[in-house]
C-alpha cells in the first residue's frame, strides 16, 4: 500500500469484512503493468482514482460509523455515493490528491455521517427523491431486516430493479469521464459507475480453489422463472446482435474454452514482451527505448482499436484484435459476476473488431449465428497460428525445461508456453470422477506436437512447435472414400473440419428401430452411389464409371459442433426448413473406430449436449437466436493447469498487498481448511487447495453454479440476450421435443466428448 | 445398314475422331469378353478399345469396329454365324460374325449395357445394364432386320432396383438370373416375364453368374470374394466357396456341372470341385485382374482375358493334377499378344501436338491436324519432353478440342459447347503452311480439321479454290454423337462418299459444322481488350495533347502481333500535330517513320515490367505475361536506336 496506513483513521474496527473481500483492492503501478501485460487491459493512468487510499479510507469510515449506529451495512455503491457527497460538500475535487488536513476533515465528516443517520432510510433521503425511494422500497419490499436481504435488493439483481432512480445533489459528471476507457457503456445512470469504480479485480493473486468456492457460496440458488441470485453475466442486444450474443454465451460455457483463450493471449503477450526486451537489448544506440518503461504501456491502450500506433514488435493483425476483444469481454463478464452486477453488457468492442476483420458483419442487419461462429473461430485459429509462427521464428525464446516430473510444478522454469498435454493428462487420470473428458490425447492431423517435454537441447526446438487449441478442441477429420465399381480401386481423401453440416431432410428406412440418440451417426455417416448422370471419373479406368462414395469420420473433435442445415436455396431465394429433428442429450460417438464396435457394446466415448443455439422464426432472413447451456461449470482444467504465469512476473508489492489484505480478514488464511459452501461449512478436500490457474479469476465464469462433482445439477440456462432463465432438465427436453412448435428450431448443437 | 432410331433429342451434337492405325490388329486395352467358335476354331474377343477381334489359331483375322466405347460382352449365336455385342456406348449390335460387319444397332438401353445372356435352344438373347432394365431379343428377328424393315419388339424384365452387372440364362431359356449392386440375385421367368424370387446372401456386387442346364442350380461370384452355389428350387444357398482373396469377376462351369472355374481381382484362376469344395486347384496366376474366361474346343483348356491386352490360354487340371501327382503348368499353352494402351496424354502449348505415354512407358508424338502419330520417342522421360517442347517457342493458342483416353487410343472431340472448336486462329506461318500466299493470313485449326474429316463427303460444298492444307488418313473413324449422350453415327473418313453413308451423314451432321466449312469469310474472332499507356520515361511533349492523360482502351483481335500495337503507338500516339500523312512530313521514305522521327523498332512495349517481343501476339502476352484476370495493360516507351 502506498503511503496511507489505515491506522490513521481512528476506531477502525477489524470486524471481518468477509463480504467485501474482493472489493477493496489497490492497484499499484506494477499491478497495472502486470494487468496490461497479461490481460491486455489498458494502463489506467488516472492513478489517483485507483491508488488514492484516502477515498478508500473515507468509505471505510463511513461504513464503520453507519454500522455502528444502525447496525446495517452499506453496499459499495452506496458508500461511493456518500463519499462523493462528502467530497463535494468539502469542495474537494474527486480525483485530485488532498492534503492531510483536508483528509482529516473529511474523515471527521465521514464519522459523523453515521451519527446523523438514525436509520438508513434517512440516509437515503439525503440523497434520493422521496417519492422514488418509497416506490423503490415498496417494490423491493425493503425492510430494515437482515443485512443479506438488504444487500440483495440493493444490488438489484432481480429484474424489477432495472429501474433507475433519479438522484439529486450528486456531483456531476466527473464520474463518467473517469471511467476506464476499455468499456463502453450506454448512457445509463450514474448508478453504474460505482460498479466500475472498484475497477477490475484480477483475481486473487494467490487464489485457491477454496477462495473461489467461497466466493460462489455467497449466493443462493433459486430455481424457477426468476433467478435473482443467479448472477450470470448477460449481454445486451445492440440492435440485431442476438446472433453474436448467442454464440458468445455458448463459447463461454464450452468446456475449457475460456481457459485456453486466456493462455493463448498470455503467451502472445509474453512473446511480445520478450521480443521487445531482446530488441532493446540489442539496440545499438543504447537508448532505453520504449520497451520496458511505463509510457509504452500506455500507448497500447484500447483506444487503438486497430493496430495503428501500436507499439508491439509484431503488428497486431485483425484476428488478434478480435481474440483480445473476446477475452476482454469475458473478463468484463467475470467482473460483472464477481460484483454481482445485474446489468447487461454491450459487447461493442468485440463487434467492432469483428466488423474490421470481416466486412460481412458491417451494418446493422441480422446475421447468421453460424457464420459468426465460423468467423470468430477462424480469427482465433489464425491467432494461434501466429503464436506458433512467432515461436518458430524465435526458438531461442523458449527455455527448455528439465524433463523431470518435478518440472510440472516448477513454474519458474517453464516459460508459460503450452506444455505437453500428456502431463496434465496423467494428473487427470487420477481424478476418476471427472465428468467431461476434455483433454483428448489424440492428435488431429499433426496439429499439436510439443517439443518442450523432450530433451533439453536447443536442437530439439527445431522440431516444429505447433499448438492450436482451436484445432485441438474443435477440429475433426473426415474421410471421403470413393470406390470405382468397375476396377474396385479405393481412393481416400481426408479433410479436417471444424463443424459438421447436418442435412435435415433425412429419410431412412429403419427409422423406427433406431434410437433417437443414434440419429446423428446415421445422418452424418453417409454412403451414396455415383451413377446415372453423376458418374465418377476413375483415373485407373480413364473413364466415367459408377462408384460408391462414403463419408465417415476418422476423428471427432472434443467439442463437436453440428450445424443443422435449416435452409434451402430455391428459385424464390433462401427458405428455412423447419422440420423436426430430435436433439438427444447424449449421443454415441460415430467416429470410425466406434462405428466398428458391435451395436450391443458401449462405445469407449460418447458425446453430451453442452450448448444449443435455437433459431426462432419462420424464415432465415429474420428471426431470433436463443442460446442454452448447462447450468454447470467445469473447473477441473483450472485446477490441473500447469501453465501459470511464472512467479517472476508477479511484482513484489502485490505480494505485500495480498498479505496486507489478509490482515483484515482475520481468521482466514490462504489455503484454509474450512470453507462455506452450498451444503454448509465443511472440510475442504485436499484437492480444493490445489493451485488454481489464475485465469479462472481473470476471465472464468464466476456466477454461482454447481461446481464439479459435488452436486448433480441437471439444470439448463436459457440466454435470450440479456434475459437469463433457469430451466429444469425436463423443461429443457420438453422444449427440444416440441414438434408442433414449428418455427423454434435448434440450429447449432454443441456436443462435448465424454470418456 | 438398318438402324433403330429413337426420337432425335435436342442435345448438341459433337464431331469426334479416333487417331488410330489403319488396321488395329492387337488389343490396345483390357479384354472384357471372350467367345469361342468350335467349328472354325475362332476366338472372338471384345476389347475395351471398342473393337471386337477375331483370331483363328491365334492369328488375327479381322477386327469388328463399330462401337465407340468399351465392348462389355459378346455372345456367339446361330451356330457361330452371328455375334451380339453390348457396349458402354449404350448400344447392342448385331454382327455377321464371318464377314465381320455390323448388321443392326439396338438403341433401347439408356445407360451402359453391361451383360448379355444367351438361351441357345431358343436363340434368344437378353441384355442388361445400368439402366436397370433387361430386354429380351429374338435373334432370328434381329438378324432379319433391314433398312426398310427396321422395327423389332422386345419384352423387358423390369424390377431390378439397381444397376445390373451380370446376367445368365440356361439354354432352354426357362430361367434368367441377374446380379447387381443390390447384392441379391434376382430370378425371372423369361417366358412369362414374371419375377420369381430374390436370392440373398452376398455382401457386395454380384459380377459373375452361371446357370445350370436344367435351371435348378445357379452359381454366383461376387466382389465380396465368395462364390455361392444356389438351389433355385429351394431358393437358398447350398454352398459357399472361398478360394479367392479378392473379388470374383469371372465364372465358368464344366459341362456336367461338376467343377467351377473362377477368376478374379486377385489375378488367380482356380478350379473347384463342386462335390467337395475343399478340393481346388490353382490354374494360373495372371499379371492383371481376370475379366473373363472361355473354354477351348475340347474343354481341356481355357482362354483367359484380363485388364491387360494379352489373352492367354491355360491348361485345365485333370485327374492326375487333382491327385497332386503332377504339378500344374506355369506357362500358358498359347497366347494372343496385345498392344499397349495410351495411359497419359498432354496437349502441348501449340494446341496441335499431343505427347502421349503408354502402358509400356513409350512416349509418342501425335499431330491432331493430321490425325496421325508423328514420332515414336521410345521410353524417354515424359515430363522432360513436355517441358522441352513447350519452352521451345512461347506461343499461346486457345483450347479448341477435348481429348479422351477411355479406349486406350486418342479420341478428339470437336464441339461448340464449353470449348469452341473455332477459337484457335493461328497465322498460316505458325501453322506450318509453307506455301500459303499470305504467311500472316489467319487460319482456324477447327475448321481445317473439319474440312479434312469431311473431305470426301458430298454434303458439304467447300470452296473449290481454297486448297485443303491438311488431310487425314482415310481409315480414321469419324463419330457423330450427342454431347454426354449416345453415339449417332460412326463412319470411316474414307467411306463418307458412299450412298448410304452420305444419307446418314445428312441426317446427323449438325448445322454448325456445315455452315462453318462452307462459309469462307472469317468470322468470330476472339477479341482482346487492353490498355495502352505511356511509360513514365516518355517525355510528355512527344505525346499528342489529347492523349496525354487518358489511358487508351483498345480492342483488337487476339492474334494480332505486338508489332501492330507498336505501329499504332507510332502513328496515333506520338508526334506533334493531329495526323500524319503517309507520304508527306519528315523524310517520308519509310512508312513507319512519322513526324517525331522514330521507327517502329524504337517503340518498346512492356507488360508486367517485362519487355514484349514484337512478334508475339496479344493472346500470348496476355496468357503468359499478364497473370491477372483484369484487362491487359501495356506500356510503351521509346528506346534509342
Amino acid at each position: 500500500m502506498n503511503g496511507h496506513s489505515p491506522k490513521k483513521s481512528a476506531n477502525f474496527n477489524t470486524r471481518p469484512l468477509k463480504t467485501y473481500q474482493n472489493r477493496r483492492r489497490k492497484r499499484s503501478l506494477e499491478d497495472q503493468n502486470f494487468d496490461n501485460l497479461f490481460h491486455l487491459l489498458p494502463y489506467d493512468n488516472k492513478a489517483t482514482l485507483i491508488v488514492d487510499s484516502t477515498l478508500e479510507i473515507v468509505k471505510w469510515t463511513i461504513e464503520e460509523s453507519v454500522f455502528n449506529e444502525t447496525g446495517e451495512s452499506l453496499s459499495d455503491w452506496e458508500l461511493e455515493k456518500f463519499a462523493k457527497i462528502l467530497y463535494d460538500q468539502a469542495s474537494l475535487e474527486w480525483n485530485k490528491p488532498i492534503s492531510d488536513q483536508q483528509a482529516k476533515n473529511l474523515l471527521k465528516e465521514a464519522r459523523s455521517v453515521g451519527r446523523k443517520a438514525s436509520s438508513l432510510s434517512y440516509l437515503w433521503e439525503q440523497v434520493f427523491d422521496d417519492q422514488a425511494v418509497n416506490k423503490y422500497s415498496k417494490e423491493n419490499k425493503l425492510t430494515e431486516g437482515s443485512p443479506t436481504k438488504r444487500r440483495k435488493s440493493c444490488v438489484g439483481n432481480s429484474k424489477k430493479s432495472n429501474k433507475r432512480l433519479p438522484l439529486k445533489n450528486l456531483p456531476n459528471n466527473n464520474l463518467k469521464s473517469n471511467r476506464p476507457d476499455f468499456q463502453e457503456v450506454p448512457e445509463a445512470s450514474k448508478f453504474e459507475f460505482s460498479n466500475y469504480s472498484e475497477n477490475i479485480v484480477f483475481g486473487q493473486l494467490q487464489g485457491t480453489m477454496s477462495d473461489y468456492k467461497e466466493d460462489q457460496s455467497y449466493h443462493h440458488i433459486t430455481n424457477g422463472d426468476s433467478m435473482p441470485d443467479y448472477n450470470v453475466a448477460t449481454l445486451l442486444n445492440m440492435g440485431n446482435t442476438c446472433f453474436m450474443n448467442s454464440v458468445l454465451y455458448t463459447l463461454r460455457f464450452a468446456p475449457t474454452f475460456l481457459h485456453n483463450l486466456h493462455h493463448l493471449l498470455v503467451d502472445l503477450s509474453l512473446i511480445n514482451s520478450k521480443l521487445k526486451e531482446n530488441k532493446t537489448k540489442t539496440s545499438s544506440l543504447g537508448r532505453n527505448g520504449s520497451a520496458v518503461s511505463g509510457s509504452s504501456w500506455r500507448s497500447a491502450s484500447s483506444k487503438d482499436l486497430l493496430s495503428i500506433g501500436n507499439n508491439d514488435i509484431i503488428p497486431k493483425s485483425k484476428d488478434q484484435i478480435v481474440t483480445e476483444k473476446l477475452h476482454a469481454l469475458f473478463v468484463t463478464m467475470n467482473n460483472l459476476e464477481t460484483k454481482g452486477s445485474p446489468d447487461p453488457y454491450q459487447p461493442e468492442a468485440l463487434l467492432q473488431a469483428m466488423r474490421d476483420a470481416n466486412t460481412l458483419f458491417e451494418g446493422n442487419q441480422q446475421q447468421d449465428a453460424h457464420e459468426f461462429f465460423v468467423e470468430l473461430l477462424s480469427c482465433l485459429r489464425v491467432t494461434c497460428d501466429k503464436l506458433n509462427e512467432q515461436i518458430e521464428q524465435n526458438p531461442d525464446l523458449i527455455k527448455s525445461p528439465e524433463p523431470t516430473a518435478a518440472s510440472i510444478n516448477n513454474n519458474s522454469k517453464i516459460w508459460g508456453v503450452r506444455r505437453s498435454w500428456k502431463k496434465p493428462l496423467k494428473k487427470k487420470d487420477k481424478s476418476a470422477s471427472k465428468k467431461n473428458g476434455d483433454f483428448e490425447n489424440d492428435v488431429a492431423g499433426g496439429d499439436s506436437e510439443d517439443n518442450l517435454s523432450s530433451d533439453g537441447n536447443s536442437d530439439s526446438v527445431k522440431k516444429k512447435f505447433v499448438y492450436n487449441f482451436i484445432a485441438e478442441d474443435f477440429q475433426g477429420v473426415s474421410l471421403h472414400r470413393t470406390q470405382c465399381l468397375q476396377c474396385e480401386e479405393v481412393s481416400e481423401l481426408k479433410e479436417p473440419f471444424l463443424e459438421i453440416q447436418v442435412p435435415i431432410n433425412y429419410r431412412d428406412e429403419d427409422s423406427e428401430s433406431r434410437l433417437d440418440s443414434a440419429i446423428f451417426g446415421a445422418i452424418c455417416v453417409t454412403s451414396e452411389k455415383l451413377c446415372d448422370q453423376n458418374k465418377y471419373f476413375c483415373e485407373i479406368c480413364m473413364r466415367y464409371n459408377e462408384a460408391q462414395r462414403t463419408v465417415l469420420y476418422e476423428k471427432l473433435p472434443n467439442i463437436m459442433v453440428l450445424h443443422l442445415k435449416r435452409f434451402t436455396t430455391s428459385m424464390s431465394g433462401v427458405q428455412k426448413v423447419n422440420n423436426f429433428l430430435p436433439t438427444p442429450l447424449e449421443i454415441p460417438c460415430f467416429c470410425e473406430n466406434c462405428n466398428k464396435i458391435e451395436k450391443t457394446k458401449i462405445t469407449p466415448h460418447k458425446y453430451q449436449l453442452s450448448c444449443v443455439i435455437m433459431h426462432l422464426g419462420a424464415s432465415m432472413a429474420s428471426g431470433h437466436y436463443i442460446a442454452y447451456s448447462r447450468a454447470s461449470v467445469e473447473t477441473y482444467d483450472y485446477i490441473e493447469c500447469t501453465r501459470d504465469i511464472p512467479k517472476s512476473y508477479l511484482s513484489s508489492s502485490s505480494k505485500d498487498l495480498s498479505v496486507n489484505i489478509l490482515k483484515f480478514f482475520k481468521g482466514k488464511g490462504l489455503g484454509n481448511t474450512l470453507s462455506e459452501n452450498q451444503n454448509g461449512i465443511g472440510l475442504n478436500s485436499k484437492k480444493n487447495d490445489a493451485h488454481v490457474c489464475q485465469s479462472l479469476h481473470c476471465c472464468g465464469i464466476r456466477c454461482k453454479l454447481n461446481l464439479g462433482s459435488q452436486s448433480h445439477n441437471d439444470d439448463w440456462l436459457e440466454f435470450d440476450d440479456e434475459k437469463v432463465k433457469i430451466l429444469s432438465n425436463k423443461e429443457f427436453t420438453d422444449m427440444l421435443n416440441r414438434r408442433h412448435d414449428s418455427t423454434n428450431t435448434p440450429y447449432l448443437l454443441f456436443y462435448s466428448k465424454v470418456e | 445398314m438398318a438402324n433403330i432410331k429413337t426420337q432425335n433429342s435436342r442435345k448438341k451434337v459433337q464431331v469426334s475422331m479416333v487417331i488410330c492405325e489403319s488396321e488395329e490388329r492387337k488389343h490396345r486395352s483390357g479384354v472384357n469378353a471372350l467367345q469361342f467358335d468350335p467349328q472354325l476354331d475362332r476366338l472372338y474377343s471384345a476389347g475395351r478399345d471398342s473393337i471386337i477381334r477375331v483370331h483363328e489359331h491365334e492369328r488375327f483375322i479381322h477386327g469388328m469396329e463399330h462401337h465407340t466405347d468399351w465392348v462389355n460382352d459378346i455372345v456367339l449365336c446361330c451356330g457361330g454365324r452371328h455375334l451380339i455385342s453390348a457396349s458402354s456406348d449404350t448400344t447392342v449390335k448385331v454382327w455377321n460374325a464371318y464377314k465381320g460387319f455390323c448388321m443392326s444397332t439396338l438403341r433401347t438401353h439408356k445407360d451402359y449395357v453391361k451383360a448379355l445372356a444367351y438361351a441357345k435352344d431358343k436363340e434368344q438373347v437378353a441384355s442388361a445394364g445400368f439402366d436397370k432394365s433387361i430386354y429380351l431379343w429374338d435373334i432370328n428377328t434381329l438378324t432379319a432386320l433391314t433398312a426398310s424393315n427396321n422395327t423389332v419388339t422386345t419384352s423387358s424384365l423390369i424390377g431390378s432396383k439397381e444397376s445390373i452387372y451380370s446376367l445368365a440364362m440356361n439354354p432352354p431359356g426357362t430361367i434368367i438370373v441377374s446380379g447387381s449392386t443390390e447384392k441379391a440375385l434376382r430370378l425371372w421367368d423369361p417366358r412369362s416375364c414374371v419375377k420369381q424370387c430374390k436370392l440373398k446372401g452376398h455382401t457386395e456386387t454380384v459380377k459373375a453368374l452361371v446357370v445350370s442346364k436344367d435351371g435348378t442350380q445357379c452359381i454366383s461370384g461376387s466382389s465380396d470374394g465368395s462364390i455361392k452355389v444356389w438351389n433355385i428350387g429351394q431358393q437358398r444357398c447350398v454352398q459357399t466357396i472361398l478360394v479367392h482373396t479378392d473379388s470374383v469377376w469371372a465364372l465358368l462351369a464344366t459341362e456336367n456341372f461338376t467343377h467351377i472355374i473362377s477368376g478374379g481381382r486377385d489375378k488367380k484362376v482356380v478350379v473347384t470341385e463342386l462335390k467337395n469344395v475343399h478340393c481346388s486347384i490353382l490354374v494360373c496366376t495372371e499379371d492383371a485382374p481376370i475379366l473373363k474366361m472361355c473354354f477351348t474346343n475340347d474343354q481341356t483348356a481355357i482362354w483367359v482375358s484380363t485388364s491387360n491386352s494379352t489373352v492367354k490360354c491355360w491348361k485345365l487340371p485333370m485327374e492326375r493334377h487333382f491327385k497332386a501327382e503332377i504339378p500344374m503348368p506355369t506357362q500358358p499353352t498359347s497366347m494372343i499378344a496385345g498392344d499397349a494402351a495410351i495411359v497419359k496424354a498432354t496437349v502441348l502449348n501449340d494446341k496441335r501436338h499431343i505427347l502421349t505415354k503408354d502402358s509400356c512407358s513409350v512416349v509418342a508424338l501425335y499431330d491432331v491436324l493430321r490425325a496421325s502419330k508423328i514420332e515414336n520417342l521410345g521410353p524417354v522421360n515424359y515430363q522432360n519432353e513436355i517441358n522441352a517442347r513447350n519452352s521451345a517457342k512461347l506461343m499461346y493458342v486457345p483450347n479448341w478440342f477435348n481429348m479422351d483416353l477411355k479406349t486406350g487410343m486418342l479420341t478428339i472431340h470437336l464441339g461448340q459447347d464449353e470449348v469452341d472448336c473455332f477459337s484457335a486462329w493461328v497465322s498460316a506461318k505458325d501453322a506450318g503452311i509453307s506455301d500459303h500466299p499470305e504467311p500472316d493470313h489467319k487460319v482456324n485449326y477447327g475448321k481445317l480439321l473439319l474440312q479434312a474429316l469431311f473431305e470426301h463427303w458430298r454434303g458439304v460444298q467447300t470452296d473449290q479454290e481454297s486448297k485443303i492444307y491438311f488431310t487425314v488418313p482415310k481409315h480414321i473413324p469419324l463419330i457423330l454423337s450427342e454431347i454426354g449422350g449416345r453415339t449417332l453415327y460412326r463412319v470411316l473418313v474414307g467411306d463418307t462418299g458412299g450412298e448410304t453413308e452420305n444419307a446418314l451423314l445428312n441426317e446427323t451432321v449438325p448445322n454448325w459444322v456445315i455452315s462453318n466449312i462452307e462459309d469462307n469469310c472469317t468470322s468470330k474472332f476472339t477479341k482482346v481488350q487492353f490498355y495502352l499507356k505511356p511509360h513514365a520515361s516518355v517525355p510528355s511533349n512527344l505525346l499528342k495533347q489529347d492523349r496525354l492523360k487518358k489511358a487508351d482502351r483498345l480492342v483488337a483481335n487476339d492474334f494480332i502481333q505486338c508489332r501492330k500495337v507498336a505501329e499504332h503507338v507510332l502513328d496515333k500516339l506520338l508526334g506533334e500535330g493531329t495526323a500524319t500523312s503517309p507520304g508527306g512530313g519528315g523524310d517520308g521514305d519509310s512508312q513507319t517513320q512519322n513526324n517525331s522521327g522514330y521507327t517502329v523498332d524504337q517503340i518498346q512495349l512492356t507488360c508486367s515490367d517485362q519487355s514484349v517481343d514484337h512478334s508475339m501476339d496479344l493472346r500470348t502476352v496476355k496468357h503468359f505475361m499478364w497473370k491477372y484476370s483484369s484487362d491487359l495493360v501495356l506500356f510503351y516507351k521509346i528506346i534509342s536506336k
